[in-house]
């Protein structure tokens, strides 16, 4: 390396037995002046502005999923009310609360289900039109992050909804109190 | 010489409900009594705010009296906690309401069977059941209709259906031709009156179209929260139609 022209050169060294590191990082230092080493990953975090990216991707996609469960939460609450006087009415003839709370629940959860698989799938379909430039990558352990993730939101999202149903009162509901 | 007792599916002892509002303490029930024998069908009525549907919320078990019993097969239903009510309600109260009453998305049989299943009855006998009560209320050939797809007339007969359905001790409508035309009112109480005497249910309506009176064995005229007079006899009840006031 010069040091008036500055110039640094990246050599990637890939191991045929990853537990010899230690030992060629050893010999590499030993043998070749001005040499940092680094793993891959290290080497990448340490690109400029790499980690204040990442940060701010991973703060959007958490945003995202809290914007989730508000969005859920809202779409089932008014699904609820739109159906007062109906539970209401379930209510008066002798439904007992659990089974409104486990009805609401089974109805989140499947509809949950489904709009992720939708989703996912739409997800998945556009994924493979990506060109190569875009510095995204699907893999299999975020892409199952994400869906576990969206599975969990839509009943915590719906936890309110549900609280709302088994509160229906039947008087009230039937326009019956006074 | 033998003496009869008359055994009665439902009495109230000294029922009192009172509300508190800003301006004070509002009588909404006033020390009613009424008893009501199975295979009776008996008519509440009285001008709005004499308390009658405080009173019909009441045998529903939808809402506590402040003081007195309410005896439904010998049970005291102002005495229980929510979980019990719920369970009379299910088990031994059918209801029809002014309106709402069906379930949008289930269809007329569904919409009857639903009292069975949520007793855990639904089987092939009740399946079955179901189909009868709603050919004898003249909806055979509407078995699989949606609410939607049915008149107000019919909604309300397949409500009574489902207030029958589950072989309850108590029978309650609240204004149950109140969105019908005359002529339908007519047949949903003289066919709601028909079963209640055939399967020795106790009836209870509440109206205020004194017309509907026609069909009912006892009248109860409720009035400021009390019980202020009580017409027996088919002449007495006729003259109450006929005159249309309270």
């Amino acid at each position: 390396m010069n040091s008036s022209n500055a110039v640094a050169n990246v050599i990637l060294v890939r191991l045929t037995n990853p537990e010899e590191i230690d030992l060629v990082t050893q010999r590499l230092t030993a043998q070749v002046k001005n040499i940092e080493i680094a793993t891959r990953q290290t080497a990448i975090e340490a690109l400029p502005g790499y980690s204040a990216q990442q940060s701010t991707l991973n703060t959007q996609g958490g945003f995202t999923l809290f914007i989730g469960v508000l969005v859920i939460g809202g779409f089932f609450q008014i699904q609820i009310l739109q159906k007062v006087a109906q539970i209401g009415v379930l209510k008066a003839i002798g439904t007992a609360n659990p089974l409104v709370a486990a009805s609401s629940v089974i109805q989140i959860v499947v509809v949950t289900v489904i709009g992720v698989a939708i989703g996912g799938l739409l997800a998945y379909l556009f994924s493979l039109t990506f060109p190569p430039t875009v510095p995204i990558v699907f893999n299999g352990t975020t892409s199952l992050f994400a869906v576990i993730a969206l599975l969990l939101i839509g009943p915590l999202g719906g936890l309110a909804s549900i609280q709302y149903a088994v509160r229906i009162e039947p008087l009230k509901a039937l326009g019956l109190s006074s | 010489m033998a003496t009869m007792t008359t055994t009665y599916a439902l009495e109230t002892r000294s029922v009192v409900k009172t509300y508190q509002t800003d301006t004070g303490t509002i009588q909404a029930v006033d020390d009613v009594s009424i008893s009501v024998a199975a295979g009776e069908f008996v008519a509440l009525v009285g001008p709005s705010g004499s308390g009658k549907t405080t009173m019909l919320s009441i045998l529903a078990a939808l809402l506590q009296p402040t003081s007195g019993q309410v005896l439904l097969d010998g049970e005291d239903l102002a005495g229980m906690g929510d979980v019990d009510r719920v369970a009379m309600r299910r088990e031994k109260i059918g209801f029809t309401f002014q309106a709402n009453n069906l379930v949008p998305y289930l269809s007329a049989v569904e919409n009857v069977e639903l009292m069975l299943r949520l007793n855990n009855r639904l089987d092939k006998t009740g399946k079955l059941r179901a189909r009868e009560l709603l050919a004898r209320l003249g909806l055979g050939e509407r078995l699989n209709n949606l609410p939607g797809q049915m008149s107000g007339g019919q909604q309300q007969r397949v409500a009574i259906a489902r207030a029958l359905i589950h072989n309850p001790s108590l029978v309650l409508a609240d204004e149950p031709t109140a969105s019908l035309d005359t002529e339908r009112a007519y047949q949903v109480v003289e066919t709601f009156a028909a079963l209640i005497h055939e399967q020795k249910r106790a009836g209870i309506m509440v109206t205020h179209d004194l017309r509907m009176c026609e069909f009912v064995d006892r009248v109860l005229l409720m009035q400021d929260g009390k019980l202020v007079r009580t017409y027996t006899g088919r002449e007495e009840i006729m003259e109450l139609v006929k005159g249309g006031r309270h």
